[in-house]
């Protein structure tokens, strides 16, 4: 095949013989990967949304069938199409034009596809994991959080934790403190697993438990702290 | 662990981690260095993102063989080239099934070996709508299917008969695209107007 038909065939054309090679490539069969090829470079590099639909069309199934094979969609909760189509978006903004001189066959684009699909999964868990944070909060404060719309919410959530975190570094004194919030509070270590990961800062685990009772003590003093906090 | 134990955890968890397509990215080696020095030096010190690594590795590692292909035997894809009125007739070149409604001039194509006749009626059936009449000719074995597609989306498919008549009905005017295929050849008869 040479290059001149590939850029030649119109889109009909070209999702016709992608289908028919993808056919192939579901019953086992060998098969010609180029055309398919051909209507990524056309996604991609001619930003053609027709040919973004053919490539939707063509590869929804397979997709679906990687989402369900991943270790942590069998206790989501949402259905495969959901992170479907996530997955879809985030291939669409990763893979811009210039990025695409990098993926030299069909095999890296569908491999950078089943990595979108991965990544959507590890974006709903990590989602879930710091929900369930928030709301033992809220259930031990007995505060709900103010309500705005979604978008609001996330913006300003998103600025506040930056806004803290640039703050509460700001105020540690030494390296033992930085080795406290970052294991504690960033990573939610426990002490003993901190002392493991950390010798060489820390004799043992006592030694976490005083540099953290001496921040606290001091960070419990501060009036910009409990307004980041929300007075908790 | 008191409420501002709670809380400091809640708004900082995991808040230096990469994105999970950072972290993907780095995994396929895709990152320019700067950010995949960083990525590396993360992934030293969070238990987190080093087991979200080891489980896109491990899945990757399990998909691997579904992305794995052979190259076949390329299939000879035609464009066909119209020809103008006139100069590919013959007899052996008129459509069976003619003269269902009004004829429009037909449209000659040539295809490699083969040649291709559209005849384009109107669709009595149908008010509106046309009829396609096709003849391909050229070869002694044809076991062709003809689809029409419009825009990427295949609208219809017959078989191509023994004689090498096929018809398509109900299509409204617009451009189309025709492919007729079989297992190792093609003719694409690329937008042409009814």
């Amino acid at each position: 095949m040479t290059q001149d038909i590939l850029q030649t065939l119109t889109l009909s054309g070209l999702r016709h013989r992608c289908a028919q090679e993808s056919d192939r490539f579901f019953n086992r069969q060998a098969y010609d990967p180029a055309f398919c090829y051909e209507l990524f470079r056309r996604a991609i590099l001619q930003q053609d949304e027709q040919a973004w639909g053919a490539i939707y069309s063509q590869y929804q199934r397979l997709v679906i069938h990687w989402v369900e094979r991943n270790a942590a969609f069998p206790n989501c909760g949402e259905e495969a199409q959901f992170f479907m189509n996530r997955a879809f978006e985030k291939m669409w903004q990763g893979i811009t034009p210039e990025k695409f001189t990098t993926f030299e066959d069909l095999s890296s684009l569908l491999r950078y596809l089943q990595m979108c699909v991965h990544s959507v999964m590890v974006d709903f868990v990590r989602q879930k994991e710091h929900k369930l944070k928030l709301e033992a909060v809220e259930e031990l404060t007995h505060q709900p959080p103010a309500r705005g719309t979604a978008v609001e919410d996330s913006i300003t959530r998103t600025l506040t934790r930056k806004e803290l975190w640039t703050w509460l570094q700001s105020q540690l004194k030494d390296e033992k403190e930085q080795v406290v919030v970052y294991g504690l509070f960033v990573l939610a270590l426990k002490p003993r697993d901190l002392a493991d990961l950390y010798p060489k800062v820390f004799a043992d685990v006592k030694e976490i438990y005083r540099a953290k009772e001496n921040l606290m003590a001091r960070l419990r003093r501060s009036e910009e702290l409990k307004e980041f906090l929300g007075d908790a | 662990m008191d409420h501002i134990d709670q809380a400091m955890t809640a708004q900082l968890y995991r808040i230096t981690c990469p994105p999970s397509a950072q972290l993907g990215e780095y995994h396929l080696q895709m990152l320019p260095a700067a950010e995949a020095t960083a990525v590396a030096q993360h992934l030293r010190t969070c238990p987190h993102c080093a087991q979200e690594l080891v489980q896109l590795q491990t899945y990757l590692h399990e998909l691997a063989p579904e992305l794995t292909y052979t190259l076949r035997e390329k299939v000879q894809i035609w464009i066909a080239q119209r020809l103008p009125s006139g100069l590919a007739g013959g007899p052996g070149l008129a459509p069976a099934m003619a003269l269902r409604g009004e004829v429009e001039e037909p449209l000659m194509f040539e295809a490699g070996d083969y040649q291709l006749n559209l005849e384009i009626q109107d669709d009595p059936a149908n008010p509106g709508h046309k009829a396609i009449l096709g003849l391909v000719v050229g070869v002694a074995e044809l076991a062709f299917q003809a689809q029409l597609w419009q825009n990427g989306r295949r609208l219809q498919e017959t078989a191509v008969d023994e004689l090498g008549n096929f018809v398509f009905d109900s299509v409204p005017p617009g451009t189309y695209d025709l492919i007729l295929s079989r297992l190792t050849a093609e003719i694409h008869v690329q937008a042409f107007t009814i």
